[in-house]
């Protein structure tokens, strides 16, 4: 993961990773744009997290060039800043991001438009959760030594033991 | 809404998603999409996105709990209704999720998992650890949580202490409303918020006093 970034044997666990993700991003539009806390990357929400390491990640598996998620987000920002500010959704860095991220795809002919827009569907309306067939709900009560009311549910067994 | 298009392929649909269900909707298809397709990971995309797992915090959660332990009333709101109450404060689930909040006190200790997959209130608590994905930890919090909390949490709670271990599902997110810690009289919300730990909400930690 860490390719290009020459290693730093007194470097704690994931600088060396953490560099390599930030040389990639140094290398964008509007970088300056690019939510930080303390120098580092911070994220508002973990989608924004998720759709990072996606792309990294696939620009890492040699799926596509730098270059060309670069000029996906450049079109991507240029088509937010044209429009019209009243009619525009509220500035989102890692919004554009994963917009950019879609049009590669879809130029990519890795997954059609309907393709991926009834997936996008299915997870919005709740279709596809994983499968999270377990109940819910209290599954353990070790009551030590506390004298435990009588009608009180006790403890279930996990069925699923996948 | 359209957006230009200069003879270059038509975007997938060309569209700002405006809400934040809805772009998630959107990380997840395209995140699947390219699972299936043998192109990622989970695991791939995983391991970058823990790298910054502290980045996203439980800052909402433990806005929720300095509330909880400031206001009576909103902590009744919340332990009735947590899903509501956490709207209050703008802090809102995913579509079809509902929060439950379980209360620690003096002699009841709850803690969350996940049984069969990583099923976390997010919106409340950020990111999930590791560990809490971790199958040995899903499946030891079940059959002996007092051992767990102590051996792996440094969590040793006295015999008295009842412990209740939540299933927290894609249906039902439960977390843990912790017990304020003593000393902390005279603390206002924003110093209170300071204190509240993202292991404190899962259960596998208590709030420290201040200053420890």
């Amino acid at each position: 993961m860490a390719r290009g970034v020459r290693s730093a044997p007194d470097l704690p666990p994931g600088v060396a990773e953490r560099r390599a993700v930030e040389r990639l991003v140094q290398e964008l539009p509007a970088t300056e744009q690019i939510p930080r806390r303390e120098g580092e990357l911070s994220f508002r929400e973990p989608w924004e997290v998720r759709t990072l390491g996606l792309v990294v990640q696939m620009h890492e598996a040699g799926h596509f060039a730098w270059s060309e998620f670069q000029a996906a987000l450049i079109e991507v920002i240029g088509e937010w800043e044209a429009m019209a500010a009243d009619a525009r959704p509220a500035w989102s860095y890692y919004a554009c991001w994963q917009q950019a991220a879609e049009r590669l795809v879809a130029r990519s002919e890795f997954v059609t438009p309907d393709e991926f827009d009834q997936r996008a569907d299915e997870f919005l309306s709740g279709k596809r959760t994983p499968p999270h067939t377990h109940g819910g709900g209290l599954l353990t009560r070790d009551p030590g030594s506390r004298p435990s009311p009588a009608d009180r549910q006790s403890t279930a067994q996990t069925e699923e033991s996948s | 809404m359209t957006t230009s298009q200069t003879g270059s392929p038509a975007p997938v649909t060309g569209t700002f998603p405006s809400s934040d269900e809805e772009i998630a909707a959107r990380v997840k298809a395209l995140e699947s999409l390219m699972i299936e397709k043998g192109m990622t990971s989970e695991h791939a995309v995983d391991k970058i996105a823990e790298m910054y797992e502290r980045e996203v915090g439980p800052h909402n959660g433990a806005r929720v709990v300095a509330r909880a332990w400031s206001d009576p009333e909103f902590k009744k709101r919340l332990l009735e209704n947590a899903t509501e109450a956490c709207l209050e404060l703008g802090i809102g689930g995913v579509q079809g999720e509902d929060m439950v909040v379980v209360e620690n006190e003096d002699d009841v200790h709850n803690a969350i998992v996940c049984t069969l997959c990583s099923c976390y209130p997010w919106p409340t608590l950020g990111l999930p650890p590791n560990w809490y994905k971790y199958p040995a930890y899903r499946a030891r919090m079940v059959k002996e949580p007092r051992a767990v909390l102590r051996d792996e949490f440094g969590l040793d709670l006295p015999e008295s202490t009842e412990i209740r271990i939540w299933d927290t599902s894609a249906e039902v997110r439960y977390w843990v409303l912790p017990q304020r810690p003593p000393g902390t009289e005279g603390m206002s919300e924003e110093e209170l918020q300071e204190l509240v730990t993202r292991d404190a909400m899962i259960g596998v930690g208590v709030v420290p006093a201040p200053g420890r």
